[in-house]
Parts: structure tokens; sequence; C-alpha cells
């Protein structure tokens, strides 16, 4: 045996025993205890936000907690199965089967790795593209050290060339967030793979998930991955349809796009303010003081001396002082 | 002869099944999947590509794997 063969024929071991373990291994069956506790807090954090107002921030926690709920419902089902079946998961294959495995990742994939000290097998998927929208390769990255607990943290799946959605940077494919698959109808296969030892399986499962898409549930669609939030009302807007506001730069939709009443140009509701006189909405760069009393004015509401309306009357309403008014004035005093 | 089926459709099936000689591999897939397209699946014989009309040797190891699984 060539000393690389010697290498992954330990490492064959190793896994092996850590998936297997030293006894007789009970049913992998955990219960969702850290997605609960998520919808505990969504839920607290979509109450404060609907009180402040916040509705955009609620939207998206509502999507999470729909999400988290999902997670609960497959997780309870998975357990109920188990209790239900006889248990397939003391069926670990060899560690020759182990090693077959590892050997075989080099052919499946562009590139696999291990790490003795971090406990990990990791392979590079080729360059992912759904519907037209590249993604780039992944890494799925196994502890295998944590295979036994069936947690959430079993594995991962990291952007190697990040393309994110618009609106959320954390999430890198419609089906994975924080580097975490949302494996829907691939959650049984995979789970039983892991459990069974079949790394190859495994790997290819969560290969062909990735290059699957299921426009009925993502965290964030593709036909939505390049728009942008309205930053006034929340929804999505797309790139090509977007309004920019002219001060601020954040993107609007058609509905909130507001235009200055002198310059035209597109602004958000937080970027124009009414005229004193007229209460039409103008930008800052279509507003002016008035000289007497400082209002905010409108170039129609201000006189040539850039005086306001009111300014203007009141100074005509005051009687004129004669010439020598103030020397019969002074007398009379 | 005896042959171990993996098939990671659903919710995932790993046994020994005994199959008659001569069996290829395209006739043990459509044995497996039913109804649903062999060209939806990823087979693999003894985890390397093979012809679907290979035939099948006592001890090989099959895996049928769905090559769209939809997330949620």
């Amino acid at each position: 045996m060539t000393r690389t063969k010697n290498s992954l024929a330990r490492l064959a071991v190793t896994i092996r025993a850590a998936i297997a373990g030293g006894h007789a291994r009970l049913p992998c069956a955990t219960l969702p205890r850290t997605a609960w506790q998520h919808c505990d807090n969504h839920l607290r954090q979509i109450s404060r936000a609907r009180e402040r107002g916040w509705y955009l921030a609620a939207a998206n926690l509502e999507r999470d907690l729909r999400y988290e709920v999902a997670r609960i419902r497959a997780e309870l089902a998975e357990i109920e199965q188990q209790l239900g079946t006889a248990p397939t998961t003391d069926k670990v294959v060899p560690a020759a089967e182990v090693y077959r495995d590892l050997v075989t990742l080099g052919a499946e994939f562009e590139d696999w790795s291990f790490d003795r000290c971090e406990r990990t097998v990791s392979v590079t998927t080729a360059p992912i593209e759904l519907e037209g929208i590249y993604l780039g390769p992944f890494m799925i990255r196994l502890h295998w050290d944590r295979v036994r607990g069936a947690g959430a943290d079993t594995y991962q799946v990291l952007a190697l060339d990040p393309r994110p959605a618009a609106t959320r940077d954390d999430i890198t494919h419609p089906h994975v967030r924080q580097e975490e698959l949302c494996e829907g109808e691939g959650r049984l296969p995979i789970r039983r793979a892991l459990a069974e030892g079949r790394l190859l399986d495994f790997f290819l499962l969560v290969s062909n998930l990735l290059n699957s898409y299921n426009a009925e549930s993502p965290f964030v669609s593709l036909a939505d991955w390049f728009a942008e939030s309205c930053a006034d009302c929340g929804t999505f807007v797309n790139r090509d349809d977007r309004y920019v506001c002219s001060a601020c730069e954040s993107s609007l939709c058609d509905e909130c796009q507001l235009s200055c009443g002198d310059c035209g140009d597109s602004f958000c509701n937080d970027c124009l303010g009414p005229c004193e006189g007229c209460h039409d909405q103008y930008c800052q760069s279509c507003l002016k003081r008035c000289g007497e009393c400082r209002a905010l004015r409108c170039h129609d509401c201000l006189d040539d001396q850039e005086r306001c309306n009111c300014c203007h009357e009141q100074e005509l309403a005051e009687p004129e002082v004669p010439a020598d008014g103030l020397g019969q004035a002074a007398l009379s005093a | 002869m005896r042959i171990l089926v993996i098939n990671n459709d659903g919710g995932g099936f790993a046994d020994y099944v005994d199959v008659d000689h001569g069996m290829s591999v395209d006739q043990l897939v459509r044995r497996q999947i039913g109804a649903a397209k062999p060209d939806h699946y990823l087979i693999r014989v003894n985890r390397q590509p093979v012809a679907r009309d290979q035939q099948l040797q006592d001890g090989d190891r099959i895996s049928i794997t769905p090559t769209k699984i939809e997330g949620a």
C-alpha cells in the first residue's frame, strides 16, 4: 500500500469508529430544541417589530419563523418514523466500505480533502447554476464526530464564490441559509446515509440537492434573487423596475417613489419635506428658508428677496414712515 | 445471486436482495424506481458509472440516487 492509501485506510477506520461508536447504538433521535428556541425568539421579535411599526422587519422574521416551523415538523416526523420502524441505524458499513467511498470522492467531485484535527471531510462541487443564475461552487464539509448526534451542525454548505441574494447576504443558495442546507425531501435519505456511514451517498445526495431548485419553498426565490427591498414598504422590486432616491440612493418601488415638486427627481419619503406655504413636497435642494422668518419655502412661495408670502404681506401692511417722521416723533415725545 | 441495493430515493433503502442471474442494471433500476424515469437517477455499480445494459454480478453494490431532490 502507498502512503496515501495507508492514510485513507486509517481515516476510514477512524470515521467508521466515530459513526458506529463502541457500543450498541440507540436510534439517532434528538428533539428539535434549537428550532423551538428559534421559534420562540422569532415570535417575540415579531411582536416587538409590529408594536414599533417595523413591518419590513416583521415580514422578514415571519419568513424565518415559517422555516423554523417546517424544520420542527420535519424533525418530529423523522423521530416518529424511527419509533415506528425497525432501527436501521445499526447497519454501519465496515471500514473497508468507508475507505472505498473516500477513494471514489476524487472521481465524483472537483476536489476533496480531510482534516484530522478538525475531524472533517470536505468535497467541492462544480460551479452551480440554477435557472441561469450563477451561484458558484460549494464546499460540503462533514464533521464525522457529529454524525451520531444527528444535529443540524453535522455538516455545512459553504459558498466558495458567494453570489448571495441581494436582500440577504446569508442566503447563498435558494435552499442554503447561514451555511445550513434545508434538506426538504432529501432529509431522510441524507440522515440514513450518514447514520450508516455511506459517505459517498451522503455527498452525492447533498450535491444533487444543491443542483435542484424547489420554487415552492426557497429562502429567497430565484425570481427575486437580484431584487431589492423597497426602503419604504419592503416589497421586492427587480433591479430593472426599481427607482433610486436621488438623495440617499435607497431602492424604491413604483408605488413609493415620490417626485420633487420642483426638480421632478425621484426621492423616498424621508428625503422630501413640505413647503410650509403650499404644503407640496420638495427635496432639500429645492427648499429655501425665508430670509425673515426662516420658514422652509419652495421657489414659488418666496419673492425676489427670498421672503415668504407671509413676511412679504406683513411688510406691505406696515405703515410707511415719512422722511421727517422721526424728527416730529422725537419732538412729540 | 445476491446484490446490495442502495436506493437513496424517498426514505432511503439499503439492503441485500436476491435477483436472477443475468439481470441487467436497467432491469433492476426499473424494478426499484417503478414509474419514475431512469434518467432522473444517478446509477453506480461498485461506485463506478456503468452502461445500463450491463449484467449484474453476484456481490455487486448498486446505488440509485435521484439527481433532482427538492430542498425546502
